[in-house]
């Protein structure tokens, strides 16, 4: 880098500039959005570098950004924005992630915490055994190769079209739980061949189900039309693509080696491998991504019908009597084609989010009906420990980020640091003295998942709500937690 | 990084959300070799996992050693992900060389299903993917080694 990378240039309380020119290549300014408290744990983990190498992605328009959860990543880092022109542009693999569409749903509820305490250690139990996660993945749907093909392109929809939850669902669903431009064909047989029995399955690592209450209401307004009430009891869904969404990163990468030498594109960084949106390559990616974001949205809604026989079992009530309805379903792992207003111009471009949440503001027409008049809903994730929240969306957002914010808490911790912090059995007993039930498939995995390993969301949602890139509407506190 | 007394080896060094590997060998292919044994390993003990129930066989050819390694570790997770392996030991040989592919490797699993086992206590979440960043595999001109360098996404 031709300057100190670790100069940040203040721009306001939470906006950060990496100037264009402070390494070669860059075409464009980087911007991080965070505190000044975040910045020696950015720096020192040089997520910010990576800021400054998307900005050197051919077509980018307008920053490279990233927002208050940033932490490292390969390529992008993760909480990283960038949008290329669809039209002499590239998309890079790499700005999605290994996990594509992994994302987060809310149900809301009509119960309260006074309902759940007395049950929640055999709810959690139940959900703990309903829904397969863990170790081997296995227990999910098993699907021929006719009906991967239609999950794949149909998303969400399959899934309600075979039982699996309600149309009411897919109007609370980023896009509807489908990106039309998906190819089932796109997917390789290797890709398919591991999503052939993961439909319906939650995975390990920093995925779960959260029995949720709200705590806290920040705007009123907002919260009424989102549906949410202080001392509702939420649940969250946090899953993503499963092996498949892997396989496909892991395949385009390789077609995007040989792409980055047919197109010669030059890079910082080889994990930023890349193509021209409008080459064979750029659209493949764009079709098998895609592909996988819709098998990510089927396996949440497979999830969410699971999470509701067993809360109907429980209380012995029908769904609609508990009011088990979903808010709404993001994406933080995705690449998408829209259009955005910017610079004064009418532009349609690829928006990369990869660990960052798209929050479209009051009155787009991508909002869906129900919430227009709010923005869209925005989920935001805490650790095990501590609190999420739900946001909406700003035209601040639409004006700084292309309708992009943050997406959780991001980790400041290694795995093998947390673990040797604390026992798995400590961190269940820890929250159990808080009240949170934890229920998990490894106890490596629980340590590793400690509250101590992330940020407190609520610092990053401080960031982004004093930036104007969203808003909060609520805070919501863990009550019980399956890990997988 | 521990000293290399001429026996192939791995160990693992820290990342904020991922794992970071190193490992050495006589070659580039055993060095690879380790790199995918110190992968399956965080799955489970190779120790723990019966020698003879299966064998898996896969070539990877690449334009270079980085690439290579990086695909043979993918390779593996695919595997692992798809047909359940587990691995007690892990031999890598070098292809020869040509035009279109300058590197490549045989890949030999021996180990065993996991759905062949009757115990799943100890089984732990296999990483993701294997990444670019970070990664570096060359010979050590000064003892001869091949050493390692490979970032995991978990």
């Amino acid at each position: 880098m031709t300057s100190d990378p670790g100069r940040l240039v203040r721009l306001d309380d939470y906006r950060w500039l990496i100037p264009q020119g402070t390494r070669p290549g860059m075409l464009t300014d980087g911007v991080i959005y965070a505190s000044a408290a975040m910045l020696g744990a950015i720096q020192a983990d040089r997520a910010h570098e990576q800021v400054a190498n998307v900005a050197c992605l051919p077509g980018i328009v307008g920053r490279s950004m990233a927002m208050p959860d940033i932490h490292w990543g390969y390529g992008f880092p993760i909480g990283g924005v960038a949008a290329t022109d669809a039209a002499d542009g590239v998309v890079s693999p790499g700005g999605v992630g290994y996990d594509i569409n992994c994302g987060v749903r809310l149900l809301r509820t009509n119960l309260a915490e006074a309902d759940v305490r007395p049950r929640l250690t055999k709810l959690v139990e139940a959900l703990f055994r309903a829904v397969p996660a863990g170790v081997g993945g296995q227990g999910g749907l098993s699907l021929t190769g006719h009906e991967l093909e239609a999950v794949l392109t149909e998303g969400a929809g399959w899934a309600v079209r075979h039982g699996h939850g309600e149309p009411a669902d897919l109007m609370a669903c980023e896009d509807g739980g489908k990106i039309a431009i998906a190819d089932a064909g796109a997917v390789s047989a290797k890709a398919r061949q591991r999503g052939a029995n993961q439909l319906g399955t939650l995975g390990s690592g920093n995925h779960f189900l959260e029995i949720d209450v709200v705590d806290a209401v920040y705007d009123a307004s907002v919260a009424s039309g989102f549906g949410l009430a202080e001392g509702m009891v939420t649940i969250s869904i946090h899953v993503g693509s499963r092996g498949l969404g892997h396989q496909v990163c892991a395949d385009s990468l390789e077609t995007m080696e040989s792409a980055v030498r047919r197109y010669s594109i030059t890079l910082p960084d080889r994990q930023l491998a890349c193509a021209p949106l409008s080459s064979p390559e750029g659209r493949a990616y764009l079709a098998a991504m895609s592909a996988a974001a819709n098998y990510a949205w089927a396996n949440r809604q497979v999830i969410t019908a699971k999470v509701r026989q067993v809360m109907q079992d429980a209380f012995g009530r029908s769904r609609s009597d508990l009011g088990l309805s979903l808010l709404y379903d993001v994406a933080h792992n995705i690449a998408k084609l829209e259009n955005h207003t910017w610079a004064g111009r009418q532009l349609r471009v690829c928006v990369h989010r990869k660990g960052a949440t798209r929050a479209f503001a009051p009155g787009h027409p991508d909002v869906p009906p129900q919430y227009r008049a709010y923005g869209q809903p925005v989920l935001v994730p805490g650790d095990m420990g501590r609190h999420s929240f739900v946001l909406a969306g700003t035209q601040g957002a639409m004006e700084q980020t292309f309708g992009s914010t943050c997406h959780g808490a991001g980790r400041v911790m290694s795995r093998t640091e947390a673990k040797r912090g604390a026992r798995g059995e400590d961190v269940q007993r820890d929250l159990a003295a808080q009240g949170i039930v934890v229920r998990g498939h490894s106890r490596a995995g629980l340590a590793e998942e400690a509250p101590a390993a992330y940020k407190d969301a609520r610092e990053v949602v401080d960031v982004v709500h004093a930036a104007g890139i969203s808003r909060r509407v609520a805070r919501l506190r863990p009550l019980g937690v399956i890990k997988g | 990084m521990p000293g290399h007394d001429g026996v192939a080896g791995y160990c693992y060094g820290e990342h904020t959300a991922d794992v970071l590997v190193h490992a050495w060998g006589a070659s580039a292919a055993e060095a690879i070799g380790q790199v995918i044994l110190a992968t399956a390993a965080m799955v489970i003990d190779p120790a723990a996992v019966s020698p003879a129930d299966a064998v898996w066989v896969y070539q990877v050819a690449a334009d270079d050693w980085i690439a290579c390694m990086i695909r043979s570790v993918n390779e593996f997770l695919y595997l692992h992900d798809s047909d359940g392996t587990l691995v007690h030991r892990v031999t890598v040989d070098a292809l020869p060389a040509c035009a279109s592919a300058p590197v490549g490797v045989t890949v030999r699993i021996q180990g065993q299903r996991l759905a062949e086992r009757s115990n799943l206590a100890g089984i732990r979440t296999p990483a993701k993917a294997a990444t670019y960043h970070l990664a570096a595999l060359s010979r050590d001109p000064a003892t001869g080694r091949w050493i390692a360098r490979l970032l995991l996404d978990t």
